[in-house]
């Protein structure tokens, strides 16, 4: 099936869109330890539908970042690695959620006019 | 499970050496998490399966755990490298014909074959030339790998603009880039193999030559024909070195267009190094004087020089500014 000029925009337009929002969802629900594919879950229960080949090497990289910190959980059968906001996470967090509602409302303006 | 381990030594190869162990443990440890979400598949093997289809192309799940980009060269240093790889290709150009001059066709050239000196000349040059951008390319990849700070971040200045081009002031490089070659190969054979050029006819089915020159009497003005050669080249690298005319440039270029000229109506015009067998010869077959020849020849010169003054100052001067 042949996507129309449209479509294959529209997606790649969408795709945009949504790469801005990533970060801040996945950092609002880390207020609390969360480990990898309960992350996934999450996120997709409350409408964000990430892919966990997208999630995982985030979280690696927003640890690396120092904006994540991770601890290992051996108990149980299994090992996991859970991560949550550090400090410095948390703060940002506050942040960059008052930046998204400023832009929220701009784009709301400048989208009625 | 075989086929996880499979699809991770996948993804992880593809990674530095450092990174792959921890990846390797976490990609392990999430793949486990994802199969214990599938509890509507039994068999094992069926949902290993699952799991890696949806985490999908190994290739790019390893460019996402990557932390930089796979550039040989970035577009953060890609200008530069362009703009020295011109400068060096064009050195390497300059350097090859003229040593091709002085050294190696020499030697060839007491061996009579124009076309050696010719495919000499050519193959050297191009090996040359890839040797120059294979370096300029491996010592760009190193700075790329190593992200060294080359330049000032960005900084730019009005006044730095250039003025806008007239296309009527270009200077053709291809032209000139010609001109080099056809003076390398020209000058060679006038200074190393000057016998070659002569008066071939057909005598008792032989082929026999008689050289237009002179042959000592021309190895006495070597230095004037190396010294022409010279001022070609140097014009000629200044013209592509400029790319466009402007008046200063029009006037030099033209200043030694008279004196290189000038040069060579006085070499021409000596009379002892025509050789004055061929001489004979021409005025037995054709009826015309050697001398008669030679002033069409300076007279030839002349013009050319003139036109070609005349349209570079006019160039220079209309459109340069």
């Amino acid at each position: 099936m042949e996507k129309s000029k449209e479509q294959e925009l529209l997606e790649s337009l969408t795709l945009e869109l949504r790469r801005g929002t990533i970060i801040l969802g996945v950092l609002s629900q880390l207020k609390t330890p969360q480990y990898g594919y309960s992350l996934v879950v999450l996120l997709q229960e409350k409408g964000m539908n990430i892919d966990a080949n997208t999630l995982y090497p985030l979280l690696r990289r927003l640890e690396k970042q120092e904006i994540l910190i991770s601890t290992w959980n051996t108990e149980g059968s299994k090992p996991r690695k859970y991560y949550e906001m550090s400090e410095l996470g948390k703060s940002l967090f506050i942040k960059l959620c008052n930046l998204w509602i400023e832009i929220n409302d701009m784009m709301e303006k400048l989208i009625e006019e | 499970m075989e086929v996880i381990n499979r699809y991770i030594y996948a993804v992880v190869k593809q990674l530095p050496q450092k990174e792959r162990k921890e990846v390797e443990k976490e990609l392990h440890i999430l793949i486990d998490e994802m199969m214990e979400a599938h509890p509507d598949i039994t068999e094992e093997e069926k949902k290993a399966k699952r799991v890696i289809e949806k985490l999908g192309n190994p290739d790019r799940l390893a460019e996402k755990y990557r932390e930089r980009e796979r550039y040989l060269i970035g577009p953060g240093y890609f200008n530069q490298y362009i703009y020295v790889l011109k400068i060096v290709l064009l050195a390497v150009f300059l350097g090859i014909t003229i040593a091709s001059f002085f050294g190696g066709m020499g030697a060839i050239g007491r061996s009579h074959s124009v076309s050696t000196i010719v495919t000499n000349y050519i193959g050297t040059l191009l090996e040359a030339l890839l040797q120059g951008t294979a370096w300029v390319t491996v010592i760009f990849s190193i700075i790329e790998y190593k992200k060294v700070k080359l330049s000032k971040e960005d900084s730019w200045s009005i006044k730095e603009l250039p003025p806008v081009p007239n296309k009527e002031a270009l200077i053709s490089r291809g032209e000139s880039i010609f001109t080099i070659i056809f003076s390398a190969i020209f000058f060679s054979i006038l200074y190393f193999s000057p016998q070659l050029m002569g008066i071939y006819y057909m005598s008792n089915s032989t082929l026999v030559n008689i050289p237009i020159f002179d042959i000592q009497a021309l190895n006495r003005y070597n230095i004037i024909i190396m010294l022409i050669f010279i001022v070609t080249i140097v014009q000629e690298s200044l013209k592509i070195i400029w790319g466009r005319w402007n008046s200063k440039r029009a006037i030099i270029h033209s200043v030694i267009s008279i004196v290189s000229s000038g040069i060579t109506i006085m070499f021409f015009s000596t009379m002892s190094i025509w050789n004055s067998k061929a001489s004979e010869a021409l005025l037995r077959r054709t009826g015309f004087e050697i001398s008669s020849v030679v002033n069409g020849i300076v007279m030839v010169i002349v013009l050319v020089t003139v036109i070609e003054i005349a349209t570079t100052l006019y160039k220079g001067f209309k459109y340069g500014n």
